[in-house]
């Protein structure tokens, strides 16, 4: 039996700042607005790690985390600032698949994990 | 332009894992687990020293890859680099007070053209992270997009 979970988040405006702190991924497309839109994007960008780690948290949802063996994801459009992103994951025993959306449905990460 | 001599440069870190950092991290992402922040649920859990989340692999490596994004050849690469996939296989747990070796590689280094025309350069970096009883914490494939003007 396939189980289906849901659950969303949003992005502060400030947690590109926050997770580079906590990260040391101080590339300036993620904390410097000139710097993003001289470089093609529309503004600072969060970082791909922190939608993973926060997909990571989705599958994991309080449980143990030795039990997430592994998580492969394909960052599809970047996540701005105070984006609302809604996590969809569907598990067929061990296998897990997940897309994450952005609030105008776009989709910002897809992939897969395996769950013990 | 960067060539193919770059396939197999290795670099190289060490992180020590700390309650502390770990803490900071997950209040970043608003993650209550009390595997990572209750040290004394996991004592009565296992006896062990507090969880960092699987995804912590991000921190451990990152030095690692800082080396890269600093090589003076690659450095002129990263204002256009976008990170396009990411997958991590993990294996023995890590906790507080862990002491990671990683080491990062240039695998693999090729073209794509998208439907626009335009042509990235993709690399892909393996990683290796290992605890100070030399068992394998975690194996990463960084997919990093170098956007075509």
């Amino acid at each position: 039996m396939a189980k289906e979970k849901r659950s969303n988040t949003i992005i502060g405006k400030y947690m590109p700042y926050y997770y580079a702190g906590a990260s040391l991924d101080f590339n300036l497309i993620h904390i410097d607005q000139e710097y993003a839109k001289a470089n093609g994007l529309p503004g600072i960008i969060l970082q791909g790690m922190c939608t993973m780690a926060l997909t990571a948290k989705h599958l994991i949802d309080n449980g143990n985390p030795a039990q997430l063996r592994s998580i492969k994801v394909r960052f599809l459009n970047p996540v701005l600032p105070e984006d609302e992103l809604i996590f969809d994951s569907i598990a067929n025993g061990p296998d897990v698949s997940v897309v994450v959306k952005n609030k105008n449905g776009g989709r910002v990460l897809k992939g897969k994990a395996t769950l013990k | 332009m960067l060539g193919d001599n770059i396939i197999g440069r290795k670099y190289e870190s060490d992180y020590e894992v700390s309650y502390e950092k770990v803490k900071e991290y997950v209040r970043v992402l608003d993650d209550q687990n009390p595997h990572y922040t209750d040290r004394e649920f996991v004592k009565s859990l296992d006896g062990g020293h507090p969880y960092a989340p699987p995804t912590f692999a991000a921190i451990y490596c990152q030095r690692a890859m800082n080396h890269l994004y600093f090589d003076p050849e690659f450095s002129k690469l990263v204002p256009r680099l976008v990170h396009g996939e990411q997958e991590y296989h993990f294996h023995e747990p890590v906790r507080a007070g862990d002491k990671i070796h990683t080491i990062a590689v240039i695998d693999n280094n090729y073209t794509k053209t998208n439907q626009a025309g335009k042509v990235h350069r993709i690399f892909e970096i393996r990683t290796t992270s290992s605890n100070q009883d030399g068992q394998t914490v975690c194996t990463g494939l960084y997919t990093l997009v170098i956007r075509g003007e």
